[in-house]
């Protein structure tokens, strides 16, 4: 499975939330600042824990943060 | 650019500096013809020397790139290893045990065949520095790249 399938609304997510930085979503979750930056640009695709703490940050369901397009 | 991608790039100079030092020095002898006379005594002491120095400054510069980033991303240094750092580590690891691997393998048959014990053994561990130097620049593309 390659991480160009998953494509997420992160970016967006954070503008909602009041231009939430990336440095704060990752001290909400527990990761560094580049991970998220590496999630958000498609390159890294997290852990379904990690995923599921992004999206109750945000307090929405899981796919509207991520989005599984079948190839 | 993390706190933990700095150290990888330090890890990666001090280690070509360090051990590229003891290269040019064993390739000195080589090039003297004293490979056959070699007091292996020195070489391990000069090798042991080279590794405690090797150790002091990652120590030194792990502490200079700590204050620096407590002074300008105090975040970046407290945050501990996630995920993606500890896969990107690993996946960093299975290559430098691919180097190490093949590279010990080679060497085993080379010393079968007669290899002079001045070049099987040094470059033995030219292998083992090899493996940790891959690894450490794997864990730096891996850091470029995303994951």
């Amino acid at each position: 499975m390659s991480g160009e399938e998953i494509s997420n609304a992160i970016r967006r997510l954070r503008f909602e939330h009041g231009e939430m930085t990336q440095a704060d979503l990752a001290a909400k979750i527990g990761v560094t600042r580049q991970t998220i930056n590496a999630i958000e640009q498609g390159k890294y695709s997290p852990s379904l824990e990690a995923a599921f703490r992004i999206a109750a940050v945000f307090g929405v369901p899981l796919e509207q943060v991520f989005q599984y397009k079948k190839k | 650019v993390s706190f933990r991608e700095k150290m990888a790039w330090v890890s990666l100079t001090l280690l070509l500096l360090i051990y590229g030092y003891y290269a040019w020095t064993l390739y000195g002898m080589a090039q003297a013809g004293r490979t056959a006379t070699l007091d292996y005594v020195w070489l391990l002491a000069l090798l042991a020397l080279l590794v405690l120095l090797l150790i002091v400054l990652q120590v030194v510069f792990s502490v200079v790139i700590a204050v620096v980033t407590a002074m300008f991303m105090p975040a970046d240094l407290k945050a501990r290893e996630d995920e993606r750092e500890k896969l990107m580590a690993l996946k960093a690891t299975r290559y430098g045990y691919v180097v190490l691997v093949s590279g010990a393998l080679a060497i085993c048959l080379w010393i079968i065949y007669g290899g002079q014990e001045f070049y099987t053994a040094n470059s033995l561990f030219l292998v083992v520095v090899l493996s940790e130097m891959t690894r450490s620049a794997v864990q730096i593309v891996y850091f470029r790249k995303g994951a």
